[in-house]
């Protein structure tokens, strides 16, 4: 559960990105972000995983209120999200498998279930042929497909993607978008993706909000 | 192969500590060697009116009493004997001094011998004290001298070594920076991202003690090859290996963890 009551983000104390946010994302929910470039919208995502400050206004993750976090709760907060890049972020000197193992790690699980897990992620996104390939030996779209595994390792309440698709052909576009649905319909976890594109006949009920000059609203 | 140089990088300062530590010890025990040889031969001479009781003087300057030693009176006398008469033999023996050896269990520093003659002054029957605080003064002077130069030239050494570990433990968080970020966004804790180095710090740690310690080993079967032989009485040390690999174990560990904590606090305080 997302919940923002008048925010205000910005990189600098004078110019404000979002100004006076205000709306809720319940659980379970597909979440578009939308509108034009440089509106703020990865500025907002990155609001929801602390990675900007929180100016002013209330907002709450998971039952946790982002204005002046502690560091364990942030770290709290991190653990209980699934993020997905644009440009994958994956860790390059590690396999694809150790990837999707990192938040299981994090969260304390054993080594032996982390790899399981991974094993039957790599399955799931339909890359177990590629066990113990690097990142860098994997296309962009095979590589987004690790980043989505990773992001759903974890069994994470939310999963944050930041244009999943924005760098991959529609083949690779397509297989990213269902996963994310399939995260959304058979997992239950709330779906927050930021695009500026959102995707024709998506065939699953989402919401979409829109952010011009600052200001958050909904698409209806 | 980058494992290897980020080892060896690490070695070579902690290696070069442990060699500073090695020398200090090695001076340290030569040192205390000599002091122990000269605080055999030393001893302060009284001169009092009447016999000594000497269950009075336990401690001066702070240091136990070895034993005190009766100077040979009769030897005196013996030497006036054929010169003087019987009358004056006699005289002279009721007017001649006691004289003692004082024996101390440790050598006393310049300030505690400036402490026994003190001490020494205020007991009534004595007046009269030679501590020979001249030759006293040039022996421990050049100890002290030497004992403080290699004790400042080690903690030079690892405050440098402090310095180049701390470097390369930056140096690893910047080549790393990437991956240390993916981690701290999944939630991980700034010692979880730095498991890795942690882990390398403790492995050099281990090599670096276990090569200083082989060095020990040879030098202690080899020490005349370095040292001259008038240097061997003081110079024969007799290293107990395992207690000496346990302390530079855990002086390389320490100083390996201080350096890197202070990296990682500096990194906490930073926000994400």
């Amino acid at each position: 559960m997302i919940k923002a009551k008048d925010i205000y983000l910005s990189y600098d104390k004078d110019r404000f990105i979002i100004k006076k946010g205000n709306f809720h994302i319940k659980n379970k929910e597909f979440v578009f972000i939308g509108g034009t470039s440089g509106m703020g919208k990865s500025t907002l995502l990155k609001s929801f995983y602390g990675d900007i400050l929180l100016r002013h206004g209330d907002l709450e993750i998971n039952g946790i209120n982002l204005k002046d976090i502690s560091s364990s709760n942030l770290k709290k907060i991190r653990r209980d999200i699934g993020i997905v890049f644009q440009d994958y972020k994956l860790i390059k000197e590690w396999t694809i498998e150790q990837n999707i193992m990192l938040p299981l790690l994090i969260n304390g699980y054993s080594q032996e279930v982390s790899y399981a897990q991974a094993i039957k992620l790599l399955n799931h996104v339909k890359l177990s042929h590629r066990v113990g390939y690097y990142p860098a030996e994997l296309s962009g779209g095979e590589q987004q497909r690790i980043a989505v595994a990773r992001a759903i390792a974890h069994n994470p309440k939310i999963i944050l993607a930041d244009e999943p698709t924005g760098n991959l052909d529609d083949y690779s576009a397509e297989v990213v978008w269902n996963l994310l649905k399939g995260a959304n319909e058979q997992l239950g976890i709330t779906v927050v993706v930021v695009t500026h594109r959102v995707p024709k006949n998506f065939g699953l009920n989402f919401r979409q909000l829109s952010i011009e000059d600052g200001v958050i609203y909904e698409v209806s | 192969m980058k494992f290897l140089k980020n080892l060896i990088s690490f070695c070579i300062p902690l290696i070069t500590m442990l060699f500073a530590l090695t020398i200090f010890t090695i001076v340290s025990s030569a040192v205390d060697t000599y002091k122990e040889k000269i605080r055999s031969d030393y001893s302060i001479v009284i001169i009092t009116k009447t016999p000594l009781v000497q269950d009075t003087i336990d401690v001066l300057g702070g240091i136990k009493v070895d034993k005190i030693v009766p100077m040979n009176r009769e030897k005196i006398l013996a030497s006036f004997k054929n010169r003087l008469t019987q009358n004056s033999m006699k005289f002279l023996d009721q007017r001649l001094p006691y004289f003692y050896q004082v024996y101390l269990t440790e050598f006393p520093s310049t300030y505690q011998l400036e402490i026994i003659l003190d001490e020494l002054k205020n007991k009534p029957s004595i007046y009269q004290i030679e501590t020979f605080s001249k030759n006293h003064n040039q022996i421990y002077s050049l100890l002290a001298l030497s004992q403080k130069i290699v004790f400042i030239l080690y903690i030079i050494i690892v405050l440098f070594a402090i310095f180049i570990i701390s470097k390369q433990v930056k140096i690893w968080f910047y080549e790393h920076k990437e991956r240390i970020a993916i981690m701290k966004l999944h939630g991980a804790s700034v010692l979880y991202s730095a498991k890795p180095i942690i882990l390398l710090t403790f492995f050099s740690s281990v090599l670096s003690s276990l090569v200083v310690v082989v060095f020990i080993v040879i030098f202690s079967e080899n020490s005349s090859l370095i040292f001259s032989e008038e240097l061997k009485d003081i110079t024969t040390i007799h290293f107990n290996i395992f207690y000496e690999s346990i302390k530079l174990l855990v002086v390389s560990l320490f100083i390996s963890f201080i350096s890197i904590f202070g990296v990682l606090t500096k990194l906490k305080i930073k926000p994400n």
